[in-house]
């Protein structure tokens, strides 16, 4: 098969580890996503708020750099670096993971099935299960690059420069970085993996996985105020990733409230209690099986049609 | 990443002579809870297998299945010798697939679809790009090669196909219904790189299609579905070789004496009408026998054939049922 001879000459040279082969893929996705313009933009923006955070810890302990400001005590003009801090440096950058995954994943997966592209993935040596993480691995990396790693980066700068056994003390907030955002990561992957397999229209996908954060949350806001309860609020996604995060930080007990119930006209105060951790963890659990479930009835070379 | 050596696709096909390229073993095979192949038992051993049926027949789930993309409920299905099922990855890496159905990966030219194709197969990156540009001139698709798959004609999208199936030296390629949207002049390019694969003798080939021409000129071996079920299994040219006594007719005068004189001489005979008679002829008996009969009966033979069976025959007997009726029960070849 040489461009002169144009003949078919078969190849006979070596070949890659057949382990490797789901990297292929992973970098060919990578290589399409980075080509938009929109998602390095993203990608930018997702650094700002680690920059800041950054500059933030390496102020309060650079007395020169606090002087440079004319500030006279760190403690009275500056937020503390402790679990709060890396709690909301957590939701911020998880809010921006899910605009990445909202742009990312869709078009990864529902291209390849709309145009009968898995047939010829997989009739190669590769599976169905290599297809999924051969694709999810790029996405989890720029999710990496979003969450996890600038949260690890972080921790490491305040433990480096608060010294004095800082880092020993806050191990329970490590954890909560990267467990809370690997349970994040996978949450928002598999959602957008398994919604653009079974729509197979990135924009409709879009639109589908803006809809499962939204849609539900609101019908559980009108659980809760209906039968004065905060149960709905496990239709809620943010909710249920701050309350696990919470867990992981160490940070959540399920309080209890008082909600305001009208009946025949009469307002009655009601004691309602939080949702219990195990509920939120139960709730992620199902929902991850169930992108699970959805992902291995549509990532298929050829659908059977029943009947 | 470079940890192992590709046997040559030369050496794999010398040293797979001795076991079928294909052997199913009783597959069955229901999709949706409707069975779709029944019980299949055939061992091919051509080096281009021609796959006919009607629409509907199984052939395409046949190749899906001997792909791994369908489990089969019972039997077997082996290629070279090893079980589709349990030997599913690395027999993947031996094969090359065009799919019937439209099929390319959108975003990215053809040149970069073959790349990532090629490396998925276990090609180096440098290789997979080599190769990438040498299937696609060797397809008349070089000029094109930077294009977006996207905007590809129907044609152009068939060529990539194939490129994508053979750039990687699979050993066995399976080509389904490779002609589909081929203008004339496109479908004799696409039938002269098959052959030029097939006369290579580095690859086997199975060719699934319902046009009875392209196989014809591709294939030395058929296998014919209907209902799910084996019709046919048989090689064309062992076919057309055991048929050189069978003789087509054309004569002028009393049909009916003429051919009684025949039968007892032994011959077999069918009367398509008043003036043909298809007759098979045993081994010792001549054409002058036919013609000293002729005189004595004062008939004339207007026209003598020697009629090989064409896979058209071969097809349309199949079809009418008059064959492998009752179960998977494979005939092999026409009676």
């Amino acid at each position: 098969m040489g461009l002169n001879e144009r003949r078919y000459v078969p190849y006979a040279g070596p070949t890659t580890a057949t382990w490797s082969r789901f990297l292929v893929l992973s970098r060919y996705a990578l290589r399409d996503v980075l080509r938009e313009r929109l998602v390095v933009l993203l990608l930018v923006v997702s650094g700002i708020y680690p920059l800041g955070a950054a500059l933030l810890i390496y102020a309060r302990y650079n007395l020169g750099f606090l002087a440079l400001l004319n500030i006279q005590s760190a403690d009275r003009f500056l937020p503390p670096i402790g679990v709060s801090f890396f709690e909301v440096l957590l939701v911020v950058q998880g809010v921006l993971a899910f605009f990445l995954t909202l742009f990312i994943a869709p078009p990864m997966i529902a291209r390849d099935l709309a145009n009968n592209g898995l047939a010829l993935y997989l009739c190669r040596p590769l599976s169905r299960f290599e297809y999924v993480i051969g694709k999810m691995t790029a996405l989890l990396w720029l999710l990496t690059c979003t969450t996890w790693l600038p949260g690890l980066l972080l921790w490491s700068l305040q433990a480096g420069m608060a010294g004095g056994g800082w880092g020993a003390d806050h191990l329970r907030i490590l954890l909560g970085i990267v467990v809370g955002s690997w349970l994040w990561m996978m949450v928002l992957a598999l959602l957008a993996f398994a919604i653009s397999a079974w729509v197979r229209w990135k924009l409709a996908a879009k639109a589908a996985l803006l809809g499962v954060f939204f849609i539900p949350s609101i019908f559980g806001n009108v659980i809760d105020a209906r039968f004065a309860t905060h149960w709905g609020r496990l239709l809620n996604l943010l909710e249920l990733m701050r309350v696990t995060c919470g867990g992981l930080f160490g940070n959540y007990t399920a309080g209890e409230s008082v909600v305001a119930v009208y009946s025949n006209g009469q307002a009655i105060d009601v004691v309602v209690r939080d949702i219990p951790q195990w509920s939120a963890w139960a709730v992620l659990a199902v929902l991850c099986a169930t992108c699970v479930l959805m992902l291995s009835r549509k990532v298929r070379a050829y659908e059977a049609v029943r009947g | 990443m470079m940890t192992m050596t590709a046997s040559s696709a030369d050496a794999g096909a010398k040293s797979q002579t001795s076991v079928p390229v294909i052997a199913l073993e009783g597959l069955g095979v229901a999709l949706g809870g409707r069975p779709i192949l029944k019980n299949l038992r055939a061992e091919l051993r051509g080096r281009s297998i021609g796959l006919l049926g009607p629409n509907g027949a199984g052939k395409t789930t046949l190749i899906h299945t001997l792909l791994g993309f369908h489990p089969p409920n019972h039997g077997t299905a082996r290629i070279f010798g090893r079980d589709v099922r349990q030997d599913g990855k690395a027999l993947r890496a031996t094969i090359g697939y065009m799919p019937e159905r439209d099929a390319f990966i959108a975003g990215m030219s053809c040149v970069h679809f073959l790349c990532q194709m090629g490396e998925l197969s276990g090609l180096p990156a440098e290789a997979a790009l080599e190769r990438a540009h040498e299937a696609l001139f060797y397809v008349g698709l070089g000029e094109a090669r930077y294009r977006p798959l996207e905007s590809y004609s129907l044609g152009m999208k068939q060529m990539a196909k194939l490129a994508q199936a053979i750039q990687h030296g699979p050993q066995l390629i399976f080509l389904d219904e490779p002609t589909n949207g081929l203008d004339p002049a496109a479908r004799v390019r696409m039938i002269e790189l098959i052959r030029d694969i097939r006369d290579s003798g580095r690859a086997h080939l199975v060719l699934s299609s319902h046009l009875l021409r392209d196989v014809e000129e591709c294939c030395d071996e058929i296998l014919i579905l209907k209902e799910g079920r084996i019709a046919v299994s048989c090689n064309i040219e062992e076919e057309r070789r055991a048929n050189q006594k069978f003789l087509l007719l054309e004569i002028l005068g009393e049909q009916a004496p003429f051919v009684e004189r025949l039968t007892a001489l032994g011959c077999e005979c069918a009367l398509p009408n008043a003036r043909r008679i298809r007759a098979v002829l045993p081994a010792a008996v001549e054409i002058r026998d036919l013609y000293r009969i002729a005189a004595a009966q004062g008939v004339q033979i207007r026209r003598l054939d020697y009629k090989k069976d064409s896979l058209e025959d071969i097809f349309l007997q199949a079809m009418e049922g008059a064959r492998a009726e009752g179960g998977g029960e494979v005939v092999h070849g026409p009676q």
